[in-house]
């Protein structure tokens, strides 16, 4: 038989393979379940990139353990029909069911992936304005996931060939991928993992001065697959009544060598390569030295950017977006109509504000005087028109983060550790109440029921106060994400203000900042003495900033 | 157009090591059947004819073509085997049709659909498998073993679960394939099914060999050996234990047997009747059977 009239046939049973997945429930649970894990990573991550990696991890958790029953099965779908021998005596070699059954399951992992990936991008367009996974960053994420997923059905051919079973491997598949998305990867051998997706991805760098590591993992997965998918007939035949052509035995093996060759060559770049844990700080820093270089003109990197001027006001306004980006117009409005009320962010004279795009920097930080970093989510935001918002956080915090001696701190939208969350999120609604007060009130409104939850004397909104309160993140209109002791100082600060002035609490807090050592600012430790400071200059009690500190339970 | 084993012999391993077929030498061709009683071998040997099994020794041949040339001969193999089933999520045509593409054969919908009318199934092709009967599941299993027209079709305990209608199409089925020229390989115990399609018969008994030849060879094992007596009420249990009667009619006080004997049970009244393929076949059993072969 032709090798041409050998795929023709093997197309067709692909079909039919694909058939029986589609009619089982495995494919539209998984399916259902990624859609769930792509809202959560829309709604979490802060870039497109973080997103697509995040989907593809959970890809690989939830398909396998769906999809196990039928993924790349041959002898298993068969023997649990009861039509092993039917099968097994007819023609059809078993290159054919392995290869239809491998290309099959990768198709099949693709669509569940993409369901996720859709869900994201829905998400985003729907609560973010505009599509949380970018159409740009899909195509090169699906270039980096196709390998796993391949390598997945591969391993799976195997399973089913070798033993007629694949689950506890796909299980053991979801085990260790769900074991890589809770600890950090902090040795070497993790650049060995064929997930691999940088944790950290520059909207204007990309990955970074690693990107090579990326791009050899995938190879290196691609040829482990290729290898296996090699393998995988071989042992078929071996396994089972299921014959295997001279022909195809000699393509499988040359499959096979090929893979092999890949897979060890790939495999010296990855093992000395940085662990992904260290490659990933490295390019964020990467990425800032890149975005300070073009500050100072240098004109490598700064090709990866659209710039805009605007000076048109008192002070020139100069917004760097990642190349094809929009929003820079309103990014400049928003900040032009906050810089009076955050004077501290004023460039020196002659000079404009730069707001920079760079994803490195999950909180807004300044790269200099009268230059501030700003998320690439928050860009999206103002491209939808609505800036205000965002940019402000980004300002704040860039101010805040820069006055604690945090920089470039990973800060996504939590109340961490350090005293720069609330203190921001003071001074955001110190400005909004002056600019926006229609916008503060439904935001101080969210988290005080959020401060209300579950307590006698407080019972519960209506309306659950976590999904008002992501409503407010998604849609740019709160300045922190998650509910914690920093809100709830914030949110005690700002009552102070109430009473004691907005501006004696702002110098109070920016005070006892300045007097914290640099590199103080993230301990149990410095952050009560940072809040009796700030007490002890009111002159209040140092309970009435918050009853607790930021581990819970912890005394004053 | 013959299927020819060769000193075919089959040991599953195990504590101890389990002979299923035994030195077994056959020329099988036109409309073969296979008797015997359960774990006889014969399904080992229909799935090592079926290219399924592998024998531990000798050579199975079809059509000429030696068996381990596995591609060659499954393009010329149907294989009905005794216990099956199908994907639940296709219907009857879509099993059909996806057994053509195992076989590698591209039939269009009307020479499907002219299959399933065969086994009279038209009226349910769009049916899912789950919702057909235990009688239509092995009436479509049929039509999925004459899938690409084979030129030896293997068939094991077809007529199982099928009712007496069902069982008389079958045998027409199988024996408008035999008039085509097509060799069929038939294994039963039933032997009125065999009787009435097969030309030629083999018995296995303890995977040996017991008898090969036609029906009316079959028969005329047992002539002269078949009786018919009349027992008291009485006494038949232990009559019946003693002589283990292929048939009975309780008649008043009297049930009358019939029995393969060599000669009639001492001290009876017996009158010698026609043998028939069955009684040869328990002539056949009784003279191969562990008794016979004890020292």
């Amino acid at each position: 038989m032709s090798p041409m009239r050998a795929i023709r046939w093997w197309h067709v049973l692909l079909r039919w393979q694909l058939r029986l997945i589609a009619r089982g429930p495995g494919l539209w649970l998984g399916m259902i379940a990624m859609a769930a894990f792509g809202v959560r990573v829309a709604g979490q991550a802060s870039g497109p990139w973080e997103q697509g990696a995040a989907a593809a991890r959970w890809c690989l958790v939830v398909a396998p353990l769906l999809l196990a029953p039928s993924l790349a099965s041959v002898r298993r779908r068969a023997e649990a029909a009861g039509m092993a021998d039917m099968v097994q005596a007819r023609p059809m070699t078993a290159a054919g069911h392995v290869y239809a059954g491998v290309a099959a399951g990768t198709l099949a992992l693709i669509l569940v992936w993409g369901a996720g990936a859709a869900a994201a991008g829905t998400y985003g367009l729907l609560m973010q304005g505009g599509p949380a996974l970018a159409l740009s960053a899909i195509g090169v994420q699906a270039l980096l996931v196709l390998p796993a997923l391949f390598l997945a059905a591969a391993l799976a051919a195997v399973a089913d060939a070798a033993w007629g079973r694949q689950e506890p491997v796909l299980v053991c598949l979801a085990t260790a991928v769900l074991a890589s998305l809770l600890y950090h990867p902090a040795t070497r051998l993790s650049n060995l993992v064929p997930l691999l997706v940088p944790r950290y991805i520059s909207a204007v760098f990309g990955f970074g001065r690693h990107a090579y590591v990326v791009w050899v993992n995938k190879g290196w997965s691609l040829g482990l697959g290729l290898f296996l998918a090699g393998c995988a007939p071989v042992v078929c035949a071996a396994r089972s009544p299921l014959h295997l052509c001279a022909g195809e035995r000699r393509g499988a093996k040359i499959v096979a060598v090929c893979g092999l060759t890949l897979a060890l060559a790939c495999l010296p770049p990855l093992l000395a390569a940085p662990a992904p844990g260290r490659w990933a700080d490295e390019s964020r820093a990467w990425e800032t030295e890149q975005i300070r270089q073009a500050l100072a003109g240098a004109a490598g990197p700064a090709r990866l950017w659209d710039r805009h001027m605007f000076d048109g006001g008192p002070v020139a306004i100069e917004v760097w977006l990642a190349r094809g980006t929009g929003g820079a117009q309103a990014v400049a409005a928003a900040a032009a109509s906050i810089l009076p009320h955050l004077l501290e962010l004023a460039p020196p004279p002659a000079d404009p504000l730069v707001l920079m795009e760079g994803g490195s920097l999950d909180a807004g930080t300044m790269l200099r005087p009268g230059a501030l970093a700003l998320l690439p989510k928050d860009a999206r935001l103002a491209a939808s028109g609505r800036a205000l918002r965002p940019v402000l956080r980004a300002m704040t915090e860039a101010y805040w983060n820069d006055l604690f001696h945090i920089g470039g701190a990973s800060l996504s939208g939590s109340a961490g550790i350090s005293p720069a969350v609330p203190v921001a999120l003071f001074d955001q609604w110190r400005v909004l109440a002056q600019m926006a007060p229609d916008l503060l009130t439904p935001e101080l409104d969210a988290w005080r029921s959020m401060h209300g939850t579950g307590t006698p004397d407080n019972p519960p909104q209506s309306k659950d106060p976590w999904s008002s309160l992501d409503e407010l993140w998604s849609s740019g209109a709160a300045g922190a994400r998650i509910w914690g002791d920093g809100v709830r100082q914030a949110l005690n600060a700002w009552d102070l203000a109430q009473e004691l002035g907005t501006q004696r609490v702002r110098e109070a807090l920016g005070a006892a900042a300045r007097d914290l050592a640099p590199g103080a600012t993230d301990t149990p430790v410095a952050w009560r003495a940072y809040w009796r400071r700030v007490a002890e200059l009111l002159g209040v009690d140092v309970s009435r900033l918050g009853p607790a500190g930021p581990a819970g339970g912890m005394e004053w | 157009m013959a299927v020819v084993l060769n000193a075919l012999r089959k040991v599953y391993p195990g504590r101890p090591p389990r002979v299923a077929l035994d030195d077994v030498t056959l020329t099988m061709d036109g409309t073969f059947g296979l008797l015997g009683p359960n774990g006889a071998g014969k399904t080992t040997l229909l799935r090592m004819v079926a290219t399924v099994l592998r024998p531990t020794a000798g050579s199975i041949t079809i059509e000429g073509v030696p068996a381990t040339d596995r591609r060659s001969v499954r393009g010329m193999l149907g294989y009905l085997p005794q216990r099956f089933g199908f994907h639940p999520q296709l219907t009857a045509y879509e099993t059909l049709s996806f057994m053509a593409c195992l076989a590698m054969v591209s039939p269009g919908r009307a020479d499907l659909m002219s299959l399933l009318e065969r086994v009279g199934l038209a009226g349910m092709a769009g049916t899912r498998v789950t919702q057909l009967s235990g009688g239509m599941v092995q009436r479509l299993g049929i039509a999925c073993a004459l899938v690409g027209d084979p030129r030896v079709l293997i068939v094991d305990e077809p007529t199982v679960g099928l009712d007496h209608e069902s069982r008389l199409e079958f045998r027409a089925l199988l024996a408008s394939r035999a008039a085509a020229g097509r060799t069929v390989l038939i294994s039963t115990h039933v032997v009125g099914d065999a009787e009435a399609v097969c030309q030629r018969l083999a018995v296995l008994n303890h995977g040996r060999l017991a008898f090969v030849g036609t029906p009316a060879e079959l028969a005329a094992a047992a002539r002269e050996r078949v009786w018919q007596v009349r027992v008291p009420l009485a006494h038949w249990d232990a009559f019946s234990a003693e002589t283990r009667p292929l048939a009975a009619v309780r008649e008043g006080g009297w049930v009358q047997a019939r029995l393969v004997a060599a000669v009639p049970p001492p001290g009876m009244h017996a009158v010698p009747l026609q043998a028939v393929a069955e009684d040869g076949y328990a002539w056949v059993l009784g003279a191969t059977g562990p008794e016979a072969d004890a020292p």
